[in-house]
């Protein structure tokens, strides 16, 4: 689906706007606020710092290709581990759409028990099960939600699944919000065939085809404040190389309302950079990450795990134990990358790609993350975690090599740096509890938390609504009003939540 | 990308992918540095000097690990293997995986390396695989 964007990168000069509604961020926050709001007769405009890739470019890129025009740092981006952390590597989108267009396009609704936690323990009345109900729907029928059908499942999920079986775990089928997937297992990579119901398939179309206005490569650098009421932002234009003597064009938005959808690395950044939130002490801080950690397995069949939906089943049964074990698969180049070794050893390795089964536990954390001001204008993000989350490890590792040698793994290969492939008596020595953090291999790509909301400006960034204490009329709308970690992908939490910020600005 | 960061991408990747009948074909590693150049172009700053820092690691820190001198490109590259081989399991060993990383995901998309090991995704037939998107 095409919509009208005007690329930054193509005006010279300076560039004044007037809107209404001036919005930083593209993503499934950003998208949602903006088609909302402009569907209500407000004059809105999106600032997006990433380029506007459209989806005909973005199915012919190959991934390493994707990976460097709609990743954040080519996919690079890290929290850095502090005490006995792991440094995890954080994904996130920098284009229009945001992360939606990098995600495997799972689809969970808020968890009940998370939603009981946020209306009791904190005091969130306003959001229950049954007051966030029609939000959820609504997002689920805007992104077309639908369950992913089992004859869809790659065989390294079927594999999975047979030993989680065999294990008393129970598998579930995911929803991801797709119109006529095929399973060629690319979605983080950009969908080949435009099946994958993202913002920019969906809420950015109907918010340019209600009169909003799409800015990509606009930088935001700060929001201009007149004692308690944004008046606007100010940025720059992202030029490819402007040359020498020629400076990036400035960008000056004047507006009535602001919303901050710039993520949870950079919403923080930009409400601290013009002191909102500050009494708060809570800006940047309380972020969770659901750090996650894969496993590899070896079968003697071939598994070809690129053949069928990228994620397709879920297990909840260790739900308990704060895990979440969740089906996927990554590039062939991404497998050969973990396999240790160098020359022919590693070419000896990445030969049993196509044998190769994948799954992932994702951890549902406790607060560790704090982002701050690095160098330049990038946030510098520290993550220490939780004591009990950090014991959990090991267990987690456990679980899941447990499952697939139930179901006839040969060998799997856990996430931590140079270890090779072991069988299950090699796996039943690893010393799991004693690997150093600095060998683990961790990833996450729901960064949440960082301008949380909640109900008194001690505790929280934001008050229930999305507005940010202290201000008339500067709102946050993305994950980092998501007040805890939810065990699950937060997507359509996020959406949901983004909803309800813009009826209530309505 | 900087001579320097050529020089030390190109020495890590004919070690990493070399067999018992030595190094890649150069037209491979050509093409991977190609779009190796092409990824740090279009990724930004920071991802670029993740992979300096990693290319430098690599560089300076492997060779005294087997008694040589750096830079690792002047190692033959059986000893770069076995150099970069005992760095990955020190505590140094991290930031080699980004390079190791971004490497690895670039050369396995090569339609003759997918072909070799066994890889049928098709992605690289049915994408512009030899050629790089510029929009």
């Amino acid at each position: 689906m095409s919509f009208a964007v005007e690329r930054g990168s193509k005006h010279a000069g300076d560039v004044n706007l007037d809107c209404d509604d001036v919005i930083v961020g593209s993503g499934a926050g950003g998208a949602v606020v903006a088609a909302l709001l402009a569907e209500s007769g407000r004059r809105v405009l999106v600032l997006e710092e990433g380029p506007h890739v459209p989806i005909e470019t973005i199915q012919r890129l190959r991934p390493s290709q994707h990976l460097a025009r709609v990743w954040r740092d080519g996919g690079m981006t890290v929290a850095v581990g502090v005490g006995d952390s792991p440094t995890i590597n954080v994904t996130m989108g920098r284009a229009v759409g945001g992360s939606s267009i990098v995600t495997g396009a799972v689809c969970f609704r808020t968890p009940e028990h998370v939603l009981a936690d946020w209306s009791g323990r904190l005091g969130l009345r306003e959001l229950t099960e049954s007051s966030l109900r029609p939000h959820f729907e609504e997002v689920e029928r805007a992104i077309s939600v639908e369950e992913v059908p089992e004859q869809m499942r790659s065989l390294g999920t079927q594999r999975f699944a047979e030993g989680a079986q065999k294990l008393g775990y129970v598998m579930e089928p995911l929803r991801r919000n797709t119109k006529g997937c095929n399973g060629c297992g690319r979605c983080n990579f950009g969908c080949p065939h435009g099946a994958k119901m993202s913002v920019d398939m969906t809420y950015l179309p109907r918010a340019v085809a209600a009169g909003a206005t799409i800015w990509s490569d606009c930088l935001v650098d700060t929001i201009a404040m007149k004692g308690g009421r944004a008046t606007g932002v100010q940025g720059r234009i992202i030029g490819r190389n402007p040359g020498f003597l020629h400076r990036a064009g400035r960008i000056r938005v004047r507006a009535q309302r602001v919303v901050v959808a710039a993520g949870a690395y950079h919403t923080p950044l930009l409400l601290d950079r013009c002191g909102a939130g500050k009494r708060s002490g809570q800006v940047g801080r309380n972020m969770t990450l659901h750090p996650s950690f894969r496993m590899f397995a070896r079968f003697e069949e071939r598994i070809e795990g690129w053949r069928g939906a990228l994620q397709s089943a879920y297990s909840r049964s260790l739900q308990h134990e704060g895990l979440t074990m969740v089906g996927l698969f990554v590039p062939p180049g991404v497998l050969a990358a973990t396999m240790p070794g160098f020359g022919t050893e590693h070419v000896r390795r990445a030969a049993d790609i196509p044998h190769l089964a994948v799954f992932g536990g994702l951890l549902h954390d406790e607060a560790g993350g704090t982002v701050r001001r690095g160098p330049g204008r990038e946030p510098f993000v520290t993550y220490r975690m939780a004591r009990e989350d950090r014991a959990r490890i090991p267990n987690v590792i456990r679980r899941m090599a447990e499952v697939f040698f139930a179901a006839g793994a040969k060998e799997v290969f856990p996430p931590i740096l140079g270890q090779p492939g072991v069988t299950a008596d090699q796996f039943a020595r690893l010393d799991l509890d004693n690997v150093p953090s600095m060998r683990l291999e961790c990833s996450s790509q729901h960064p949440l938390g960082s301008a949380r909301m909640g109900t008194s400006e001690g505790t929280s960034v934001t008050n229930v609504d999305g507005r940010v204490w202290g201000t008339e009329n500067l709102f946050v709308a993305d994950g980092s009003l998501v007040p805890t970690s939810l065990g699950v992908n937060p997507q359509v939490t996020v959406m949901a939540l983004a909803t309800r910020v813009a009826q209530r600005m309505m | 990308m900087t001579k320097t960061m050529l020089r030390d991408a190109r020495a890590f990747a004919e070690a990493l992918f070399s067999t018992e009948r030595g190094a890649p074909p150069e037209a491979r590693i050509d093409w991977l540095l190609t779009e190796l150049a092409d990824f740090t172009e279009n990724a930004g700053a920071r991802a670029t000097l993740i992979l300096q820092g990693g290319l430098l690691t690599a560089s300076w820190l492997a060779p005294p690990l087997i008694g040589r001198a750096p830079p690792l490109a002047r190692l033959s590259v059986a000893d770069r293997c076995r150099a970069l081989d005992k760095l990955e399991h020190t505590p140094a060993g991290l930031p080699l995986l980004a390079v190791k990383a971004m490497l690895c995901i670039i050369y396995y998309e090569h339609p003759d390396v997918q072909r070799e090991s066994g890889i049928t995704t098709g992605s690289a037939q049915k994408t512009s695989c030899m050629k790089s998107v510029t929009s």
